[in-house]
C-alpha cells in the first residue's frame, strides 16, 4: 500500500514536471495569489505578452489558459502556432492539429483511457468537442483546445493562466527571472528548472502530509494484523511453548523464536508487496493511464520494508509477552 | 494703535487656524469611532442588498484596465452566513456566487455552472468580496488597521474614505491595502479598491444600491437549466 501510493504521488508529479519541461520554455510566469478576489483561474492579461517580449534576453512569449476539469484533468487553451514556435510542435501519432473551433487534440494516454479516436466527440465544460489529433504525451497538457475558443466560452477574452518565455541563451534565464521579480512583485516567476523542482513530494505539502498519513495507517494496520496473527499463533502453540519451557527454554529463547517468525513474515510481506506494486502499475497503465501514473520508487523499498518490520515487531510484543508469562503446567494441560 | 490691531488680527487668525486644526483632529478621531458604531448599527439590520457593479482590473506594469459591468445581489441569512451572486454582462458575460461552502462560476456561453468547494477560504472570500456589506465596524477594526481619510463625494454621494491595511501577514502578502468608500446614506460601500503587491489593483464601484430589498431564491441563483459540474 505504501509503495503504491508513494509511486502514484511520485509518478503524478514527475509526469507533470515532464510535461512542463516539454513546453520548451525557459521561464514560466504565473498570476499572483490574489485570484480569489478576481475569482478567476486566468487572471493575467494578454497585454503582458508584448511587455515580456520587450525584456532583455527574452526572444519569445506565449500564454495558455487552463480550465480544471476535476480530478487531475484540465483543459488547456493554446495558440497552436505560437506554441509550436515555443515547443517545436506536437508529434501527432494520429490525426492533425485543430481545423475547426470545436476541435481538440489529446495525448495518447487520455485517448486510451477515454477510448477516443480521430473524429470522436467528447463533452467537456458542457461543450461538444471533436478530437482532431492524438499527440505523443509529454508536452504541456493532455487535452488542448484553441485558446480564443476557450477564452470566449469562459467569458475571459484576452485572459491567460500562465505565460511561458523563451530567452536567447538558457543561462540568462535566472537573470531575467530576477529582473522580472523586481518589476512584478507578487507574480510567481520561475525558471523552468525551478518550476519543475517545485513538483516534488517535499514541495507539495499536501502530498507530504498524505504520505505521512498513509505511513501512519500502514504501521497501525501492520501492528494490528501481526498482533492478531501472532496472538493466534501463541494460543495455538500453548502446549508447544509449555513443552519448550518444561525442557528448560528461557523466556529469551521463546521471544527470539516468535520475533524471528515475525521478522520472516514481515520480510516475505515486504517482498510480496514490492512485487504487487508492479501489478498495480500495470493495472493503472492499462485502466487509467491519463489519470494516474505510478512509478517504481526504489529508494522507498528499504523504507517500506523497515516500516513493515517495525510495525510487525511492535505487533509481536504483546503475544510474545503472553507466551513468556505462560505457566508451564497450565500450558502443558492446554487442550 | 494700528500696529496693535494688526497684531490682534494676526493673533486671531493663528488662534482660528489652531482651533480648526484641533477641531479637525478631534472630529476625525470621533468620526472613525462614529463610523464604526454606525456600521455596527447598520450591520444589525442588514439583510441583503442589490446594486449595479463595475469592476476595473488594472495591470500596473502595462498600465492596462479591463472593465466588467454587471449586477450584484447579497443576502444575509445569519451574521456569519452571507450569500452573494454577481452577474457580469456584455462580451465577457460571467457569473459568480458564494453559496454555503461552495463557490460557483457561471459561464453563460457554455450554459455551465462550475462548483468549487472553498472550505476554509469561504470566510476569506466572503470578507474580501463583500467587504463593507453588512460588516460591523468592530469586525473591520479586528481584521484591518483602519485609517480614516475623511469625507469624500463619490458618485454624487457623501461617503467616508477608509484605508484598510490587513493585520494578518498571510492576507498582507496578497493584498497590501484596501480603500473603502462607505456611503453615509446606505452605510454600504460605494467603492472598494484592492491593492496587490505588484501594484495592480481591482476597483469595484457600486451604484443604485438598494438595502434590504425582497430577494427571491431565484435572484441568488443561476439559471436552473444550466448544467452544474463539481470541480473539486
Amino acid at each position: 500500500m505504501i509503495l503504491t501510493l508513494v509511486g502514484i504521488s511520485y509518478g503524478t508529479l514527475d509526469e507533470a514536471a515532464r510535461r512542463a519541461r516539454g513546453v520548451g520554455a525557459d521561464i514560466v510566469v504565473r498570476p499572483p495569489g490574489t485570484s480569489l478576489i478576481a475569482a478567476s483561474s486566468s487572471p493575467m492579461s494578454e497585454g503582458l505578452l508584448p511587455f515580456f517580449m520587450k525584456q532583455p534576453h527574452v526572444t519569445f512569449a506565449t500564454g495558455t489558459m487552463i480550465q480544471p476539469l476535476g480530478g487531475f484533468d484540465s483543459l488547456s487553451g493554446i495558440d497552436l502556432d505560437q506554441f509550436n514556435r515555443l515547443s517545436g510542435g506536437f508529434r501527432f501519432l494520429r490525426g492533425r492539429p485543430f481545423q475547426n473551433d470545436d476541435d481538440i487534440i489529446v495525448d495518447e494516454y487520455y485517448a486510451k483511457e477515454k477510448n477516443l479516436d480521430i473524429g470522436s466527440t467528447i463533452q467537456l465544460m458542457n461543450h461538444t468537442w471533436r478530437v482532431s489529433g492524438i499527440f505523443e504525451s509529454g508536452k504541456l497538457a493532455r487535452i488542448c483546445a484553441k485558446l480564443d475558443v476557450l477564452q470566449t466560452l469562459t467569458g475571459s477574452s484576452r485572459k491567460l493562466s500562465q505565460i511561458y518565455l523563451k530567452v536567447d541563451d538558457p543561462p540568462h534565464a535566472q537573470a531575467v527571472v530576477n529582473d522580472l521579480r523586481d518589476k512584478m512583485p507578487g507574480y510567481f516567476i520561475y525558471t523552468m528548472e525551478e518550476f519543475a523542482s517545485l513538483l516534488t513530494i517535499s514541495s507539495v505539502g499536501l502530498l507530504r502530509n498524505f504520505i505521512g498519513v498513509v505511513i501512519g495507517i500502514a504501521v497501525i494496520v501492520g501492528f494490528l494484523v501481526v498482533s492478531m496473527a501472532m496472538y493466534t499463533a501463541v494460543l495455538e502453540r500453548t502446549r508447544e511453548i509449555g513443552i519448550l519451557k518444561a525442557l528448560g527454554a528461557s523466556s529469551g529463547y521463546i521471544l527470539n523464536l516468535l520475533f524471528r517468525e515475525t521478522l520472516l513474515i514481515a520480510i516475505i510481506g515486504s517482498v510480496v508487496g514490492i512485487i504487487m506494486t508492479y501489478g498495480t502499475q500495470w493495472l493503472m497503465m492499462h485502466a487509467v493511464p491519463a489519470t494516474l501514473t505510478q512509478e517504481t520508487v526504489y529508494e522507498w523499498w528499504p523504507i517500506a520494508g523497515a516500516i513493515s518490520v517495525v510495525g510487525a515487531l511492535l505487533g509481536a510484543i504483546l503475544p510474545g509477552w503472553k507466551a513468556v508469562k505462560q505457566d508451564v503446567i497450565q500450558a502443558l494441560s492446554y487442550e | 494703535m494700528a500696529r496693535r490691531r494688526r497684531f490682534n488680527r494676526r493673533g486671531l487668525a493663528i488662534c482660528a487656524v489652531a482651533l480648526c486644526g484641533f477641531a479637525a483632529t478631534t472630529c476625525r478621531a470621533q468620526s472613525t469611532a462614529e463610523i464604526f458604531s454606525r456600521l455596527d448599527r447598520a450591520a444589525q439590520s442588514f439583510l441583503g442588498a442589490t446594486a449595479s457593479i463595475q469592476v476595473t482590473t488594472h495591470t500596473k506594469i502595462i498600465d492596462e484596465d479591463a472593465v466588467q459591468v454587471g449586477t450584484v445581489a447579497v443576502k444575509r441569512y445569519s451574521p456569519d452566513e452571507i450569500e452573494f451572486l454577481i452577474n457580469f454582462t456584455g462580451r465577457d458575460a460571467q457569473g459568480m456566487a458564494l453559496r454555503r461552502q461552495t463557490f460557483q462560476i457561471y459561464y453563460p456561453k457554455a450554459n455551465l455552472v462550475r462548483e468549487y468547494a472553498v472550505g476554509k477560504y469561504r470566510d476569506l472570500a466572503q470578507k474580501l468580496i463583500l467587504l463593507g456589506f453588512g460588516m460591523p465596524g468592530h469586525e473591520l477594526a479586528d481584521n484591518y488597521d483602519v485609517q480614516n481619510l475623511g469625507g469624500e463625494r463619490v458618485q454624487s454621494q457623501d461617503s467616508v474614505h477608509l484605508q484598510l491595511t490587513p493585520k494578518t501577514p498571510d492576507v498582507l502578502k496578497q493584498l497590501t491595502r484596501v480603500d473603502l468608500w462607505i456611503s453615509l446614506k446606505t452605510n454600504c460601500p460605494i467603492q472598494q479598491k484592492f491593492y496587490m503587491p505588484s501594484g495592480d489593483y481591482r476597483l469595484a464601484t457600486y451604484s443604485d444600491v438598494k438595502i434590504n430589498p425582497h430577494l427571491s431564491a431565484a435572484a441568488l441563483d443561476f439559471p436552473k437549466k444550466a448544467k452544474r459540474e463539481r470541480v473539486n
